[in-house]
């Protein structure tokens, strides 16, 4: 019996690592979000905040990507 | 498969087409139970959060792993990936095997359990092989590398995962309109990605299989990809069996567990995706059922809400029971289908009045889209249980 100790350590850090920054960006983009509605709301400007939130969930979007890469067998 | 002096060829032919085509209807049978039982791993989380509407949730999940199925058609080398001696497995084993797993997701299906369908086809072939060769047949190593080690550790390394992202998730964001919208849809992407990704390995399973089949029985070259009508049957099959729901087992996991919102729906989904694509990229295969279970528990933990771990001791209960319960009918099948073709008939015979007789036993505490959310217990009502309920 042979147990690939190494990979199941790969996949258990990549899965905790990587899980927890994509969800970590989406959270931040949200929050972003929320923070440009309520200087919106406040008469402030707020492309900048607007433009952080939307570039982290753009971000997560590459992240949707990059898993359909590895899923669709024809990209390998 | 030698002539008998007795027979003609073309009675031996026939005889071979027969048993083919019964190892087929099977093994489509097991691709249907084996969508509905999977269909909650994907979209449970996105129908408690209302993210998705139930019918709507089902409908995606059904279309990406028909798609995710037609997307790889590569076939398996063996059909067991190496847990029994390959060279000992008949079509009529399969076939045996494929009851025992039918049957058992059939169970598991009743009482809203969920369990591994691989896990079942597994054990049903084990108990198959074990009647007819012995233990000898049966690989314990590779039992324990690929079936027993990753059951243990799929759910810690998905839950501690999907604990830590929504304890993140709650850190960062605020409950506010805006982030819940943005919550569901990624919670519904991710959802998205978790069944392509199912269809991709399991809709190819059972292609495999009846293109094992074929092969063995001299229809096809050996080396040669599945036939397109396999790859339309096997793909229609797993996808009637996700639109169908599976709405006990939606229900236990999107409600029984514990209660979801979205940015902890979209937390556990991540990490179960995460941990799908890692698994199968980083070669150490994970169970999609334990994964997607340990994600949901972890997020429940994570986001410091009420866990109910009485449902997650009848899930942990289920997994421990699936192989050996599978491989006893597997088994028991294998025995009966012993006697020849007529064996395999009575099989198919027994199959059908068991599955009929689950399903009766179902509708006495039907679950369906309806009535998914309205509560988190999946009731498998007795007679007495029922006069009891009427006389209250």
């Amino acid at each position: 019996m042979t147990i690939d100790w190494i990979s199941l350590a790969k996949v258990a850090i990549v899965t905790v690592i990587v899980a927890v920054a994509i969800v970590a960006i989406v959270s931040g983009g949200a929050h972003a979000l929320d923070k440009a509605h309520a200087r919106q709301a406040a008469g402030d400007g707020a492309a900048s905040m607007v433009m952080i939130g939307w570039s982290a969930i753009g971000l997560a979007g590459l992240a949707v990507l990059y898993g359909l890469y590895l899923l669709i067998p024809y990209f390998h | 498969m030698s002539l008998d002096a007795d027979h003609t060829e073309g009675e031996v032919l026939s005889t071979t087409l027969l048993i083919v085509c019964l190892v087929i209807v099977t093994a489509l049978a097991f691709d249907f139970t084996n969508g509905f039982h999977d269909s909650a791993n994907a979209m449970a989380t996105s129908v408690a959060t209302r993210a998705l509407s139930p019918k709507t949730a089902v409908l995606i999940a059904a279309v990406l792993n028909v798609v995710g199925a037609s997307l790889s058609t590569e076939v398996a080398k063996t059909i067991s990936s190496g847990i029994v001696e390959d060279s000992l497995v008949s079509p009529e084993m399969v076939f045996a095997g494929l009851a025992g797993a039918i049957l058992w997701n059939l169970a598991t299906w009743l009482f809203g359990l969920p369990s591994s369908s691989s896990h079942a086809l597994f054990g049903g072939l084990i108990g198959a092989v074990i009647v007819k060769a012995g233990l000898n047949g049966v690989h314990m190593g590779t039992i324990v590398s690929k079936i027993i080690l990753p059951a243990l550790v799929a759910p810690v390394v998905a839950g501690g995962a999907a604990a830590l992202a929504t304890a993140v998730a709650y850190k960062i964001s605020n409950d506010t309109k805006s982030s819940q919208g943005i919550f569901r849809h990624a919670q519904s992407v991710s959802a998205s990605l978790v069944a392509l990704a199912h269809g991709t390995s399991d809709g190819q399973k059972t292609m495999g299989v009846i293109t094992l089949v074929l092969i063995a029985a001299g229809f096809q070259t050996a080396g040669t990809g599945p036939q397109w009508w396999v790859i339309l049957i096997a793909g229609c099959a797993i996808g009637l069996g996700t639109y169908s729901g599976g709405w006990r087992i939606m229900r236990t996991m999107g409600k029984g567990l514990c209660d979801i919102e979205s940015p902890q729906g979209f937390a556990a989904e991540t990490s179960s995706t995460v941990a799908i694509l890692a698994s199968s990229h980083l070669g150490f295969a994970l169970s999609t059922t334990q994964v997607c279970s340990g994600s949901i528990l972890g997020s429940g933990l994570g986001r410091r809400t009420e866990v109910r771990w009485s449902t997650a001791g009848k899930m942990a209960v289920a997994w421990v029971i699936t192989l050996p319960s599978a491989a006893i009918v597997g088994g028991l099948a294998s025995l009966i289908a012993g006697i020849g073709i007529g064996g395999m008939l009575i099989d198919m015979a027994l199959l059908l009045v068991g599955a009929l007789l689950i399903v009766r036993q179902s509708r006495k505490s039907a679950v369906d889209s309806k009535n998914v959310n309205d509560s988190g217990e999946v009731n498998v009502r007795t007679r007495t249980a029922v006069t009891e309920g009427a006389a209250a």
